[in-house]
């Protein structure tokens, strides 16, 4: 693994543009306007590196999937926060019939130097971003600079084929609809549904287009309806589920629930089990199964425990998202148990290449390792101001 | 062996439509779509969609509020409307759709 910098293309920012990255700047606090796509630099990997990652990425995805299991069969939904029986309910019986589910795609976050074994950070399987800039412009960066080279990223074609695959778990005779919040304004939520709503089209499904905000809900028919009254049997969200099942709407929600089989009105994707590992709980309980697993990092619920006199460690809100509320606590800190539910884990700070704090985000499509995107960012949070930076296998 | 080599990239991607993504704009407010109309003007083509200064604000009825001359107005919900006209709605708030039960939580993505 090695970071080499470049000369960035002529016309780059309209380039990606182009190929779906809508939102190539990020705005920081101060005003400015930096590139969100960085190529003045680029990771090399060799195969073998990459093959190994896979492999990783193929035994972390089996152990949540193990992880989700024991949450359910144990009966640990309060350690995840989740207490509303309904909710618990659903989620239970959401993974009992996950086999007639659509279910498409998750990210891990790994810490990864090219040199020990990668550790896991998070994985962000209900409602992962980035995806538009590793499946596509990365792609055709690499077209372009490194013909004929490969690349860990098979994300668009195992997307299409994920689409056509579960066809068949979508209730028939009306399209799935594709749902952003508006309330984001930086496009990126749009963005990563407007790609995934081309690549189901690619799969011949017929799809439509909402925002969260204009779903409405008719009380004649009791069914979710669109802006033109049609009703919303299925629909992917970029939304996660605990604000589902916590909106206005989430009692509507519950009770026209289809979890697989018709067995309700709206089916929704990702699935509702997906809760389970989208949770930072499910660190601590990986860690509970597969104690010192060489690709986890020590995790607990009930407070930092040795970590705090050790390593250090890091405090993670059960739900919180792009590095939200996460603190950093440096070894021979006082340990200290939040208020608010926290997975506390091994801190593991992200390596620095050319000064840069470098996560590798690693996609499941279909279950499966399906490709990498790299984001690097100044401070040891990867946050909503980190850049993506295009990887080649050479 | 190079033809052997096992590729981890798509073999090709392809985008369509995207570039034509527009952003809707909405709101976050819960109330449903609704037209001032005109309830004495019912034709075939439904009900002639009035200005809503016609219609009280907030209420969901005009009764009680005609003056000489004005129309009886009131709010026709969840209608669809063409050519000025407005038809299968509901003049009842109750039975009107609700909108704006998700969202205003902030960025869905992480």
């Amino acid at each position: 693994m090695q970071r080499r910098t470049a000369e960035p293309r002529p016309g780059w920012q309209r380039t990606v543009e182009e190929q779906g990255l809508v939102y190539p700047l990020t705005r920081h606090p101060d005003g400015s306007l930096r590139p969100y796509w960085d190529e003045s630099a680029y990771y090399v990997f060799s195969l073998e590196e990459v093959e190994a990652l896979e492999d990783v990425v193929a035994e972390l995805h089996r152990m949540c999937l193990a992880a989700a299991d024991h949450i359910v069969a144990a009966d640990r939904f309060a350690d995840l926060g989740i207490t509303d029986p309904r909710v618990v309910d659903a989620v239970a019986e959401s993974w009992r019939c996950r086999a007639e589910l659509p279910s498409v795609y998750g990210r891990f976050d790994l810490r990864y130097d090219g040199t020990g074994p990668a550790k896991l950070l998070e994985y962000n399987a209900d409602t992962p971003t980035s995806l538009v800039e590793a499946a596509s412009p990365q792609w055709f960066w690499m077209e372009e600079r490194f013909p004929g080279a490969d690349q860990w990223n098979s994300l668009h074609e195992r997307l299409v084929d994920a689409w056509r695959n579960q066809a068949g778990r979508l209730p028939p005779g009306s399209p799935l609809y594709f749902a952003y919040s508006s309330a984001d304004e930086l496009g990126e939520d749009l963005m990563t549904v407007a790609y995934l709503k081309e690549t189901a089209e690619q799969a011949g499904l017929d799809t439509g287009w909402i925002s969260m905000e204009e779903i409405g809900w008719d009380p004649l028919s009791g069914r979710f309806v669109d802006t033109r009254l049609r009703f919303i049997r299925s629909c992917f969200k970029l939304y996660p589920w605990e604000w589902l099942t916590t909106d206005r709407f989430a009692g509507h929600v519950l009770d026209t629930l289809d979890n697989g089989g018709g067995t309700g009105s709206t089916l929704w994707i990702e699935p509702a089990w997906k809760m389970l590992l989208s949770n930072k709980a499910l660190l601590a309980v990986l860690w509970d199964l597969f104690p010192d697993h060489p690709n986890l990092l020590p995790a607990h619920l009930d407070g930092p425990r040795d970590l705090a006199d050790t390593t250090g460690y890091v405090a993670k809100p059960l739900l919180g998202r792009e590095g939200a509320g996460v603190t950093v606590h440096e070894k021979g800190a006082p340990a200290e148990v939040r208020d608010e539910p926290c997975c506390y884990q091994q801190l593991a700070p992200l390596p620095t290449f050319d000064g840069n704090h470098v996560v590798l985000g690693a996609w499941v499509v279909e279950d499966e390792p399906a490709g990498l995107g790299i984001r690097e960012s100044s401070g040891l949070i990867t946050d909503e101001y980190a850049r993506f930076l295009p990887h080649v296998i050479l | 062996m190079a033809e052997g080599r096992r590729r981890l990239r798509s073999s090709t991607v392809v985008l369509g439509g995207m570039g034509v993504v527009a952003a809707a704009l909405t709101s976050c407010g819960s109330d449903p779509d609704r037209r001032c109309v005109d309830r004495d003007s019912y034709t075939y083509e439904g009900y002639k969609v009035v200005a809503d200064k016609n219609c009280a604000s907030g209420s969901s009825s005009g009764k009680g509020r005609k003056t000489s001359g004005r129309a009886d107005a009131a709010w026709y919900y969840d209608a669809e409307v063409s050519r000025g006209r407005a038809d299968q709605g509901t003049f009842s708030r109750s039975e009107a759709v609700d909108r704006g039960g998700f969202g205003c939580s902030g960025s869905g993505g992480g």
